[in-house]
């Protein structure tokens, strides 16, 4: 079954564009609102790219790095960025990833999605609705 | 204080991990509500914390053989472009319009994931139960039973 998956993507059954144009809208996500963009990525990849959700989890990740890198390089240079809560922030969070990492690899796909998806309209409904 | 955003740190860490977000969802709101960041300000932040973050992140996910350095290379790609356009987009829009933004586009993939999530709870169901998992060692497969998005 992993092979299955394997080759559905690596095998060019999927055109280079489709994952192209997908990290394009995630990358203008991810600059215009200070997201990583895999909010973007990751259904975009289940949808058009065939990935199962860890899979497109753990790939958008990886894409993150070089468009959060460029994101980040645009707002130092506007002098936009709090670099001591910078600090403080990714100090807890590089210890919270690996903790994430290990729960993610035993849950089940759907009880993740919905867990996911849940937090996401908790914080929209917060934004939209002051 | 201190204490505080460093606790946020690791929550936000343990989400990005989990759900293969930089965590910025979270990040963002937590700067602009909790500590009055200005948007913008929280924005570029958030940036530079999801980095350090991706990376610890992709290293664990690595080991575990989920990462396809493939698509991901593609997605940069296009991705790295766009970021650049969205944030001179963003230095260019009031606080307001941005805070907008972002709710809307949560709110969207937001229903679209728990629609998936929901599909795929079903699905697993329907197959059925994976049998007691009174597994504490639970290292054996843990494919599953049928994958939905297989047919074409």
């Amino acid at each position: 079954m992993r092979v299955a998956v394997r080759e559905e993507t690596a095998k060019g059954r999927v055109s280079p564009w489709v994952p192209i144009a997908i990290g394009l809208v995630a990358g203008i996500a991810s600059g215009l609102l200070g997201v990583g963009g895999g909010i973007v990525m990751v259904p975009l990849l289940a949808t058009f790219a065939g990935f199962a959700q860890h899979r497109a989890h753990a790939t958008s990740l990886a894409a993150i790095v070089p468009i959060a890198a460029v994101g980040a390089t645009t707002f130092a240079i506007a002098g936009e960025i709090d670099y001591p809560v910078a600090g403080l922030l990714a100090v807890g969070s590089l210890v919270g990833a690996p903790l994430g990492a290990r729960f993610m690899a035993r849950s089940s796909e759907g009880l993740l999605t919905t867990m996911f998806g849940l937090l996401m309209i908790g914080v929209a409904i917060q934004l939209l609705w002051p | 204080m201190i204490v505080g955003i460093v606790a946020a740190g690791v929550l936000v860490g343990v989400m990005s991990a989990l759900f293969g977000v930089g965590g910025g969802i979270l990040m963002v709101p937590f700067m602009v509500l909790a500590l009055g960041e200005e948007q913008h300000l929280a924005e570029g932040t958030s940036l530079l914390v999801i980095l350090p973050t991706a990376v610890s992140g992709v290293l664990a996910h690595r080991r575990r053989g989920y990462v396809s350095f493939h698509t991901g290379m593609l997605l940069a790609l296009g991705g790295s472009a766009g970021a650049w356009v969205g944030a001179l987009l963003a230095l260019r829009l009031s606080a307001d319009s941005l805070q907008i933004a972002f709710g809307i586009l949560l709110a969207v993939s937001g229903i679209r994931v728990i629609r998936r999530g929901v599909a795929d709870l079903r699905g697993e169901r329907a197959v059925g139960p994976p049998e007691s998992q009174s597994g504490v060692g639970t290292r054996q497969s843990r494919e599953p039973p049928s994958s939905p998005s297989d047919g074409s």
